[in-house]
């Protein structure tokens, strides 16, 4: 059956209004102020009284516990990830930082090396990435949203460059990779520039983002992104058949976890409440993200012609309208489907011993109950608290 | 002896009317410009660095024949370039860009010459399609490469056809690409396979490619 794991297979009318309005708004300004005028449709208005009442306890919240908020690191994670996430950048930056503080463990496999002391501003322009940092930073004019005028955008693009060379010069073995200036700028228009320091040097030191910038792409994102199709083998065989049968490799989704899909989302509303989820999660959740944002599209995948170029090219190229909420439940689902420890472990294990690089022959590994992914649909709706309800009784 | 001819000649023009041709060069010098120019025939100062790889498809009249060009966007920092690799396989022509105001970049052309090669494993190394593009002369004030330099590379290798092509103000794009068209069909004719150990490949996905339009609606 072509259904998308979050959405019903035609999207409704008021599902469109919604996506409309939010696209609408996608800028640094609050969401929840732009308000329900002109637009009768219910959905529409229940969503956004909804998103202004949870901005409304995360503002309470914030200020009671406005001197302590590292010891509430659970809750800050459960607004991240809950629908909306964070709602808008007041509150972002605010909470990004206390999440980068306690960034969930990741075990580095990259090397670990000494650090150095970091360049100055002053010295940066010397560093052996830095040209390359520049015409990066240079193109990146798409990025920015449409209510940041040009002499705030050229003051913030003249920030980023330094700024990345800066943090990466802690270690000698951390190489630039192309994609890494689209995170530093999410980060610098939401926190500015101290906070963004901040945040990025946690999110290289701590997060995934180290073993990028100090494996080869090939031994680093290569061999997570090998991992979707190992989610994908247990939930949606016949997609991950496909992919197999036409050798469409990994590299459609190569940005996805390089950038946390900051170059691929075409809204800044888009990338910021994707970041809020990653910042708040295991560090393996952009995988998951990429296999929900693939199983969403199973129908245009079912009805793309079955070569490598046309499925590598409909694939890397997100629509516009995704229903990121939807997605982000969707992928905290599959994480709790199939846990990071074992996909990483006897789930990679399986997957390689059953499913022969070339071959027309779907895989014998078994997938998960059609049950559970059934539940993927209902998840999707339903708050992360209903889905723990849900796997305690499984 | 006739009858078979014909049938050859109908299953090899079938087979040749899907162009594959992948770009490559240094990042920054405009790969990505070049390849909208020619296929959507507009200039942008928003395009994004290339992260993986994308293609557009272009449909040409080569002689009367109708040509799908399939024309791959690659990115050009050089951590990327061993993934790219995956795309090099059954390219019918490789064009090689460099930016006439940056004299790295062209410095780069050989090893980027040399990775096609050696992943790609044309079967005919010596004559496979290659051609050069020196991006960005309007901007001839910074020229840090001058043609004469260039051409002197492109004999050296063979004789390489180049162009000086500028992918902002629309200069001799157009020309290049039907050239390079032209160039990889009149070859593929006069061969039979790059890739021979593709051919099974490729005759099985025959029906596919000739209904094919993807990938050009961005």
């Amino acid at each position: 059956q072509l259904m998308s794991v979050s959405e019903p297979c035609s999207p409704s009318k008021s599902f469109e209004l919604v996506d409309e309005k939010w696209l609408a708004v996608s800028s640094c300004v609050d969401l929840a102020d732009q308000n329900e005028d002109g637009h009768s449709d219910p959905l529409l208005i229940a969503r956004l009284s909804s998103t202004n009442r949870k901005k409304r306890t995360i503002d309470l919240f914030l200020s009671e516990h406005e001197d302590k908020l590292d010891d509430y690191i659970e809750n800050l994670r459960t607004f991240a990830r809950s629908t909306g996430g964070l709602i808008d950048d007041d509150i972002r930056r605010i909470v990004w930082p206390v999440l980068a503080r306690h960034l969930y463990k990741y075990e580095h496999e990259g090397p670990s090396e000494p650090e150095l002391d970091e360049l100055t501003d002053d010295d940066a322009n010397a560093h052996k990435e830095w040209n390359q940092v520049q015409l990066d930073v240079h193109r990146t004019l798409a990025r920015f949203p449409p209510n940041i005028d040009k002499d705030e955008r050229d003051d913030l693009q003249t920030l980023l460059t330094p700024l990345i060379v800066k943090l990466i010069s802690a270690r000698r073995d951390f190489n630039y990779y192309q994609g890494l200036h689209d995170v530093f700028l999410t980060l610098l228009l939401v926190v500015g520039k101290e906070s963004a320091e901040d945040v990025g040097r946690s999110l290289i030191r701590e997060g995934v983002f180290h073993d990028y910038l100090s494996m080869t792409l090939d031994q680093g994102v290569c061999r997570q992104l090998e991992l979707i199709y190992v989610i994908l083998s247990r939930v949606d065989p016949e997609i991950e058949a496909i992919f197999r049968q036409v050798e469409l490799g990994p590299i459609f989704a190569l940005s996805w976890p390089l950038t946390w899909f900051s170059h691929s989302l075409h809204s800044y509303k888009q990338i910021v409440r994707v970041f809020d989820a990653f910042l708040a999660s295991d560090p393996l959740l952009p995988i998951y993200f990429s296999a929900a944002c693939i199983l969403y599209r199973r129908a245009d995948i079912l009805t793309t012609e079955r070569e490598m170029p046309f499925l590598h090219h409909l694939l890397g190229t997100l629509p516009k309208n995704l229903p990121i909420d939807s997605l982000v439940s969707d992928a905290l689902y599959l994480a709790k489907l199939i846990p990071p420890l074992l996909l990483k472990g006897k789930y990679l294990k399986s997957y390689k011993e059953t499913a022969s690089p070339i071959s027309n022959i779907a895989p014998v590994v078994s997938s998960i109950s059609r049950y559970a992914i059934q539940a993927v649909f209902v998840a999707g709706a339903m708050s992360a608290a209903a889905v723990t309800f849900y796997l305690s009784r499984a | 002896l006739e009858l078979y001819l014909i049938v050859t000649k109908m299953s090899g023009t079938r087979r040749k009317a899907l162009l594959k041709v992948i770009i490559l060069g240094d990042s920054g010098v405009g790969k990505t410009s070049l390849m909208n120019q020619y296929v959507n025939r507009r200039f942008s100062n928003q395009y994004k660095a290339t992260i993986g790889a994308d293609f557009l498809t272009k449909d040409v009249m080569i002689d009367d024949r109708l040509v799908t060009m399939q024309i791959w966007d690659t990115a050009g920092q050089e951590r990327f370039q061993s993934l790219g690799v995956a795309f090099y396989r059954g390219a019918d022509c490789c064009v090689l860009g460099f930016d006439v105001t940056n004299a790295v970049s062209f410095k780069s052309l050989d090893s980027w010459r040399d990775e096609f090669l050696i992943q790609a494993s044309p079967r005919d190394p010596e004559h496979f399609p290659f051609v050069l593009l020196g991006n960005k002369i309007d901007m001839e004030a910074n020229r840090a490469v001058s043609a004469k330099r260039a051409q002197s590379w492109c004999a050296a290798k063979g004789g390489m056809p180049y162009y000086e092509v500028s992918a902002k103000e629309a200069v001799n794009v157009e020309a290049a690409f039907q050239a390079i068209a032209r160039d990889a069909l009149a070859r593929e004719s006069a061969d039979t396979s790059d890739f021979p150990e593709l051919e099974n490949n490729i005759n099985l996905n025959e029906n596919n490619r000739n209904s094919s339009s993807g990938g050009c609606n961005c």
